[in-house]
């Protein structure tokens, strides 16, 4: 293949591209509307929250069985004996300050101390409750002891609220600690609730040499997050890309330009060089959206998870390649067929389908058993291979022969992909105004 | 002097016959006409030259030998079906075509800036193409096919939507081409063109050849040969006279076979009849593709009409 040529194509059309107007427009345009949008989406939640919490939150209780302990009852509305999550919420609050948005006051929702008021008899407690005076009503039977089934009450407009489980929780510890009061030392009453501490735990990693160290909960992380990046990242840049190819060879189309083209290049160069300059472009245009977006901190932690893992993230940045040079070129070449831009979109749509349908729908198995036959079967067929691959990476379990032998089956789908897409191309793009036949097409795919 | 040989090139579409078993030869300073009604194959046959289409059979060869991927890049290609990108300066989309044939981009450059200057275009450079009118982007296609001084010049249609004044500047080019030794083809059915610029031609009708040659003994093995005469009497009767047909002004008078002009006039002097205009018609060319296309048509199982033998490889097959 002659590559100055291939240069020269994937050149004109980055920059062809990139100068457009509507490129820019919404290249940097999308990261201040999508601010905008996820402002205005996070604001309004939280102003929301704001009004919900400062509603009455007080719970009724009818102690029908006579078990509660008023002490304890008082001793959790100060929020004594706080739990780890209460305690974790306020140590972000403490870091993030007031200002941390709609996530602080979630965290506060949830987390916030849940008071109990007491009525004698249910009566009073329903009457209470539709005089909007407490938001739910439990009611302990006498037979609680030997059944441990309790009854719930609440008014027939009450709207969701993320502190309903935690109610039904609090009073399972009010009835806890009333059980326990006056007959459980002490000291023993904070491993009796909570026998596993999660911040006073640890975790070791034993590798396969022997060596113990400290388990890394970031390097657990980047292990999914590289292939999980990527794979959006594939997806997306297919998608936007594609969008410039069907849209540019719709053009040419149109133009009747493509004729004076073809007779200086060759129709897979033609495809390689565009595939190259509009990637790019597409590429360029996902990296300003995640720099100047919101994301600006997933492009670091890109890069960190990079230093973490390099091996595998090279391993995902050559499949991503690959995958984007099969999948686009096939798009185009099938793309091209179509006799207008909305017509070979729809062609195209068949090959996106083909390659992220399979491990979306299989990604648990995948990852449950890497080196399994479904796993193998997907990661070695070339349009399946991108983001199976990346996944099976991310496991770490997959021998390198498995890798080799993938890339080697997706490195000659590519050729074949593009061979072929040249073929379609070809045949699509002299053809105005009207569609190749089926036989047609067959002809061509034995020439290529 | 190179030649360029079309070799038994057949080419099929689903239920069609593009071309069928063509063969000819365009030699190195002429320019070679290629003619034939719509929808006949010509189209084809130059994407075939330019490796766009693939031959079902046969092949297409330089000097005997089959085209390399470096010559085609020699080639100037300025097909049938042909635009701009919109949207993109003048300058742009000529340095990139200059390129895609190899020129660097300063060499492209420095041509195209050329070209448009010749073609009266040079305060163009900077504009879009789609701010130029249908005349002005064809010429601005012109210049980007001249661009790498190609060795082979392959020009579809290429006066379609010229002024007569660029049409005169396209016709020097294509001679200057052929006379600095390159092969020159044009395709075109403007008649008159073909024969003011071409000095052998190959006419297609149905994917096969149906006439090549030398345009003059094209002329001379087809059609009566005839006179337009201005007389004081009539002409019906006169001997050597087959038949006549008015021709403007003046009488057409179709010549026996073996009959000369002189002769007429020789006869006309000795009946007394006067002469106010006498002129030896040659038969034009669109004659001629009228008659043969409507030959084909009219008796599609019959064979070709008269076979003109001329040049290597000549004659119809």
């Amino acid at each position: 293949m002659n590559f100055d040529k291939v240069g020269i194509v994937a050149q004109r059309e980055f920059l062809a591209t990139v100068k457009r107007k509507s490129y820019l427009v919404v290249t940097f345009g999308m990261p201040f509307f999508v601010s905008l949008y996820v402002g205005l989406v996070a604001i309004l939640p939280t102003l929301f929250i704001n009004q919900s919490s400062s509603r009455n939150k007080e719970i009724g209780v009818v102690d029908l069985a006579g078990v509660i302990v008023p002490e304890e009852m008082e001793r959790m509305a100060r929020g004594e004996d706080s739990d780890e999550l209460r305690q974790a919420a306020e140590k972000i609050e403490k870091i993030a300050g007031p200002r941390a948005g709609m996530a602080a006051n979630l965290l506060k929702d949830v987390t916030a101390p849940v008071r109990f008021r007491t009525f004698a008899a249910k009566d009073e407690g329903v009457k209470a409750l539709v005089a909007g005076d407490i938001e739910r009503l439990y009611v302990v039977p006498a037979d609680w002891m030997t059944s441990g089934g309790i009854e719930s009450y609440q008014s027939e407009d009450a709207g969701f609220s993320f502190a309903r489980g935690r109610t039904r929780d609090s009073l399972g510890q009010l009835l806890n600690r009333s059980l326990m009061a006056g007959r459980v030392p002490h000291e023993l009453r904070p491993r009796l609730e909570n026998p596993i501490s999660n911040t006073a735990s640890e975790a070791y990693t034993v590798r396969k040499n022997g060596e113990v160290s400290t388990f890394n909960p970031i390097e657990r992380v980047a292990r999914f997050a590289i292939p999980g990046i990527f794979s959006l990242m594939f997806l997306l840049s297919v998608m936007i890309s594609s969008g410039y190819l069907l849209q540019g060879v719709a053009e040419e189309k149109e133009n009747r330009v493509i004729e004076i083209i073809l007779s200086s290049v060759r129709p897979h160069q033609l495809l390689f060089g565009k595939l190259l300059g509009l990637g790019a472009a597409g590429l360029l245009q996902l990296i300003v959206w995640i720099a100047v977006g919101t994301m600006a901190v997933s492009l670091l932690a890109a890069a960190a998870l990079a230093m973490l893992d390099f091996k595998l993230f090279a391993g995902c940045l050559l499949f991503f390649i690959l995958g984007f040079l099969m999948l686009g070129s096939l798009m185009t070449g099938t793309g091209a067929l179509g006799t207008n831009a909305r017509e070979s979109q729809q062609l195209a749509t068949i090959w996106s389908m083909l390659t992220i349908m399979p491990p979306a729908f299989t990604w648990m198995g995948i990852l449950d058993s890497p080196t399994g036959t479904l796993a193998r079967i997907l990661g070695w067929f070339p349009l399946t291979a991108p983001i199976t691959m990346m996944l099976r990476l991310g496991t770490g379990k997959v021998p390198w022969w498995d890798v080799l032998v993938s890339i080697v089956i997706l490195c000659g789908g590519v050729f074949v992909a593009l061979r072929v897409s040249g073929g379609l191309f070809r045949l699509g793009l002299l053809m105005y105004g009207k569609r190749p036949t089926l036989r047609e097409v067959i002809r061509q795919l034995r020439h290529a | 002097m190179p030649t360029l040989s079309f070799v038994h090139l057949k080419k099929t579409y689903t239920a069609t016959i593009a071309t069928d078993d063509v063969s000819f030869d365009v030699r190195s300073g002429e320019v070679f006409g290629l003619l034939g009604p719509n929808g006949a194959g010509k189209s084809t046959l130059l994407r075939m030259l330019m490796d766009i289409l693939v031959p079902d059979e046969g092949s297409i060869v330089l000097d005997g030998q089959p085209v390399t991927r470096a010559e085609r890049d020699r080639i100037g290609y300025l097909p049938e079906e042909r635009g701009l990108y919109r949207k993109e300066k003048v300058i742009d989309v000529l340095i990139y075509f200059g390129m895609l044939k190899g020129l660097s981009r300063a060499d492209a450059k420095a041509r195209a800036l050329e070209g448009l200057v010749r073609f009266e275009l040079g305060e163009m450079a900077q504009r879009r193409t789609d701010q130029m009118s249908k005349g002005q982007q064809q010429k601005v296609q012109i210049i980007g096919t001249l661009l790498h001084e190609p060795s082979i010049l392959v020009m579809d249609e290429p006066f379609t939507g010229l002024d007569p004044i660029n049409t005169v500047l396209v016709k020097d080019l294509l001679r200057e081409r052929s006379r600095k030794g390159a092969i020159v083809i044009l395709s075109t059915h403007q008649m008159p063109l073909v024969e003011e610029l071409c000095d052998r031609v190959a006419m297609i009708d149905h994917g096969k050849l149906v006439l090549y040659g030398d345009l003059e003994e094209i002329r001379r093995g087809h059609g009566e040969a005839s006179v337009l005469v201005d007389a004081a009497g009539p002409l019906e009767g006169v001997p050597g006279v087959v038949r006549t047909a008015p021709a403007g002004r003046h009488t057409r008078a179709f010549l026996a076979p073996g009959t000369r002009p002189r002769d007429l006039l020789a006869t006309l002097a000795g009946r007394g009849i006067a002469v106010d205009h006498f002129e030896v018609m040659r038969t034009p060319l669109e004659e001629i593709f009228v008659a043969t296309v409507r030959a084909r048509t009219g008796a599609a199982s019959v064979p070709p009409p008269v076979p003109v033998a001329a040049g290597p490889g000549g004659g119809v097959r």
